[in-house]
């Protein structure tokens, strides 16, 4: 995969079957040629639909998606 | 290929009944369909009955409550789409020459089964992550919105429109009227949708009587065709598509108006799918009936409420009847015969001559959708 992609979707969940901690923040990220991923944002992060993003290795849920900044543009 | 009628149809009101099995909910849309119909079930010659999560044999748990057994008896599931995948097969059997005379029922009893939104106990990535079925279509206004400049206030106008035609349904869960202010202040559930842009878990059951023409003597004073009813299943959702311009329901109707000989433009009133407002929004462009990218503003600008150019949704939608699965499709058939025979009451349609109903069911995280159906009836001009 490339090192970066471009968030296609996300939505902050604030109801959820018994037993999942509210709110969390879910999403889809698209990386060339045509991979999409689903994964967890962090709730507060400032990241809008088509922003850069990249994946971060996460124990619990295997990865998560995060703002890409400038330095890991390619 | 034989031409097929809808000779009879009922429905329970659909909403929380506590006190009543899924086997009562049932019966009652059986004998409303058959009396609506004239006749006896022993006229049936086969019984094809939609039911998601009432635990199997359904249909002849309902059945045997009014003596319809020995003639084959089919339990069908598509998820959301399941009612309209039985009336789908019951199409068949008629149109093979199988079956004169044939039941369709969908029938759902969930309260008591779980608190809050359904939990499909699912073990893929997507559930564990939290991905619930109102965040599913969440996912899919957040990429509207930004693709195609939908806003807040267009999304919760779908609500507001099928609640104010839902007051007009006696059968409907919810008679009150919300205003886009109510709406988009209700909870949030999964940014951008809130409460009431979500449809209600409900209870309830529907039923339709299928004949070949001509097999039954007719009782309505006009008669309703069923002119195509076609059903394709999801494709894979891990690559990049564009979740905003609903393929599936796409797909369903391009074979639907190519069977009934027919197009968008001469669809005069609708049933759409609408468990969330959303969801309306994207069915309308993906069936034709709103330019693409156009569904909030289709909602918003009037041209789908009753009275407008293309009222969709007079029944009150999903979000005002409640959405007892596997009895939804077959629900919106009936709304529809009795919008085409001019039954409808105060929701009446003007004089309407082709009617389509929309249904697509969805659960399996690596796919778009389980399935789409889109059945097309007819009146008499």
């Amino acid at each position: 995969l490339p090192e970066t992609g471009r968030l296609y979707a996300s939505t902050t969940v604030f109801r959820a079957p018994a037993g999942t901690p509210v709110p969390f923040r879910l999403g889809y990220a698209d990386f060339d040629p045509d991979v999409r991923l689903f994964a967890r944002l962090p709730v507060d992060a400032e990241l809008a639909v088509g922003d850069p993003v990249r994946v971060v290795l996460d124990d619990r849920d295997g990865f998560r998606l995060i703002a890409a900044t400038a330095q890991d543009a390619p | 290929v034989r031409d097929i009628e809808i000779a009879g149809v009922g429905m329970t009101a659909f909403g929380k009944h506590e006190d009543r099995t899924l086997e009562s909910l049932g019966a009652e849309a059986v004998r409303a369909a058959l009396a609506d119909a004239g006749i006896d079930g022993d006229r049936l010659d086969a019984a094809y009955v939609g039911n998601v999560l009432g635990g199997g044999q359904a249909g002849s748990r309902v059945l045997v409550l009014e003596g319809i057994t020995g003639i084959p008896i089919l339990n069908v599931e598509a998820a959301c789409a399941t009612g309209s995948a039985a009336l789908r097969e019951a199409m068949h059997a008629i149109q093979l020459g199988v079956a004169d005379v044939v039941l369709v029922l969908g029938v759902e009893k969930l309260t008591g089964l779980f608190q809050g939104g359904i939990d499909l106990g699912r073990t893929d990535r997507e559930s564990a992550l939290g991905l619930t079925v109102p965040a599913t279509y969440a996912l899919t206004a957040s990429r509207h919105m930004a693709q195609h400049g939908t806003t807040a206030e267009q999304l919760a106008a779908v609500t507001v429109k099928n609640r104010r035609h839902g007051s007009r349904n006696p059968r409907a869960m919810f008679i009150d009227t919300p205003g886009i202010d109510d709406v988009l202040g209700s909870p949030a559930i999964a940014d951008p949708l809130t409460l009431l842009q979500c449809c209600p878990n409900a209870d309830g059951a529907a039923a339709a009587v299928l004949t070949a023409t001509g097999a039954v003597k007719r009782r309505s004073r006009r008669a309703v065709r069923v002119l195509a009813s076609e059903l394709v299943s999801g494709t894979s959702s891990r690559r990049q598509v564009d979740i905003t311009r609903g393929d599936v329901s796409r797909r369903a109707a391009a074979r639907a108006y190519a069977a009934a000989h027919i197009g968008p433009e001469d669809i005069d009133v609708a049933e759409v799918h609408d468990p969330f407002s959303i969801g309306e929004v994207v069915s309308t462009e993906a069936l034709g009936l709103c330019p693409r990218g156009q569904g909030g503003d289709f909602a918003a600008s009037g041209a789908s409420a009753l009275g407008g150019r293309l009222p969709v949704n007079p029944s009150g939608g999903l979000l005002s009847k409640g959405h007892p699965l596997g009895a939804t499709g077959v629900a919106q058939v009936a709304e529809l015969t009795w919008q085409l025979r001019g039954e409808a009451g105060g929701r009446q349609v003007h004089a309407p001559r082709y009617g389509l109903a929309h249904t697509v069911g969805g659960g399996v995280a690596a796919l778009d959708a389980v399935a789409s159906v889109v059945t097309i009836l007819a009146g008499e001009a």
